[in-house]
């Protein structure tokens, strides 16, 4: 016994659940993944093969966990609002027995049968006490016919009342049934959410490890492209390295002009010598 | 060194000749290599997101319109070049050449003041700023060759953004 059961309170979940469990049977297909192709020939830059923003590959929509999402707050959500101002009562209808009329009235023409069958005693006890007719048979007839009465009352206020408790118990047990799973249906929605993110998270991830390997390709190709226009620079500062590791010999040169007093001198030391 | 009536004393110290040479010749190659001036880099800068990374967002995207809120939809990123290998990225090229293209628009003057002191990087004629004892104006440009194994082409200037 589901949702229909209750015809009351299957319309607004019964709606808002359906893109969620009607469509959903095929199992979740995950995108395949294309192989790589190894490119013979990279395309120019020029003529750049510009990177697409499409949509990725989703073979079941309906697998979509923000979507599952979604629809079970929205059900979850109808359906607790509902329940908010709804009672028992208007589900029991489901739940009575559509035979319980002929069933009471079985009940009577049993309890009939047995008044019937006690008078025709009481009749026939009457007759062979010759007191047939008399105020003290009027008297007991009467008394039999009330309590045949009675039980025929209590007979049929039972199995009405048992009808209408069965059928309330029914209904609040499907009430209850009915907002537990929408809570159930809430849980399940955040569940499926937490799915999505995870996913998300995931690809986040991996994504940025693959966009990092890209970047770190891309540095090594500036660092190699900034050492070719570089290398006219370093050709510059090799000879200067090379002179600076390299000891510079070095030729100091003295040389003396004479002055007066050298040539006085010269002279002096020559006529010493003279003499 | 001291003079007068005593005479003169003089210290000279030389390098050696070849030294001497080198350090011409290295101050003559200077002036040839300040002829080049600025050498861009017209590769890839950085890394564009992959499939992957778009997924994550349009994930995100399709989570915000499961609950009825904003998405904004449409890329913001502008689409990436594909470069050599297979690399997927952006170049700041396109807009290094706008900013010089605006400059020779709005300051021409100071722009071609620059541009005088190196070497034309098209023709390969030296500025009239250029330094003269590099003898720039002997360089014969040779025209370009594509021999990367990669098939890297040179970009075109004339069809990159400008504006």
């Amino acid at each position: 016994m589901g949702f229909g059961s209750n015809p009351a309170m299957v319309q607004p979940m019964g709606r808002a659940i359906a893109p969620v469990l009607g469509q959903n049977a095929q199992p979740a297909v995950l995108p395949q993944s294309q192989p790589a192709q190894p490119q013979a020939q990279a395309p120019q830059m020029n003529q750049p093969q510009m990177m697409p923003a499409q949509a990725p590959q989703v073979s079941n929509p309906m697998a979509n966990p923000f979507t599952q999402a979604s629809a079970a707050q929205q059900a979850a959500l109808g359906r607790t609002a509902m329940g908010m101002g709804q009672t028992a009562a208007g589900g029991m209808g489901a739940y009575q027995n559509p035979y319980e009329n002929q069933v009471v009235q079985a009940a009577m023409q049993d309890v009939g049968q047995q008044a019937a069958m006690g008078l025709n005693q009481l009749r026939s006890n009457a007759t062979q006490a010759g007191a047939f007719g008399g105020a003290r048979h009027g008297i007991a007839e009467a008394e039999a016919m009330k309590g045949y009465q009675q039980q025929a009352m209590n007979t049929a206020a039972q199995m009405r009342q048992q009808g209408f408790n069965t059928a309330l118990g029914a209904s609040q047990s499907d009430l209850a049934r009915q907002l537990g799973s929408a809570g159930q249906l809430a849980g399940l929605g955040q569940q499926s959410f937490g799915y999505g993110q995870n996913i998300q998270q995931q690809q986040l991830q991996q994504g940025g490890m693959q966009q990092q390997a890209m970047q770190a390709i891309i540095d090594a190709a500036k660092a190699q492209y900034g050492g070719y226009t570089q290398a006219p620079m370093n050709k510059l500062n090799l000879p200067l390295a090379a002179l600076g590791q390299a000891p510079v010999p070095q030729t100091t040169v003295n040389s003396k002009q004479p002055g007066l007093f050298d040539y006085l001198t010269m002279a002096a030391t020559a006529g010493a010598g003279m003499a | 060194m001291s003079g007068g009536k005593g005479g003169t004393t003089t210290s000279e110290t030389k390098i050696p000749q070849y030294i001497e040479d080198a350090s011409k010749s290295n101050l003559a190659l200077a002036d040839k290599l300040s002829n080049i001036g600025y050498v861009p880099y017209y590769g890839p800068d950085v890394a564009a997101f992959n499939p992957m990374q778009q997924a994550a967002f349009q994930g995100t995207q399709q989570a915000a319109s499961a609950f009825g809120m904003p998405t904004g939809e449409g890329q913001y990123m502008p689409q990436a070049t594909q470069f050599a290998g297979g690399i997927q990225g952006y170049s700041s090229a396109p807009m290094f050449e706008q900013a010089q293209q605006n400059l020779a628009q709005y300051r021409p003057a100071q722009a071609q003041y620059m541009d005088s002191f190196f070497m034309n990087p098209q023709s390969g004629s030296a500025g009239v700023n250029a330094a003269p004892i590099g003898a720039a104006q002997g360089y014969s440009p040779q025209g370009y060759t594509n021999t990367s194994p990669l098939g890297a082409q040179p970009i075109d200037i004339s069809r990159s953004g400008k504006g």
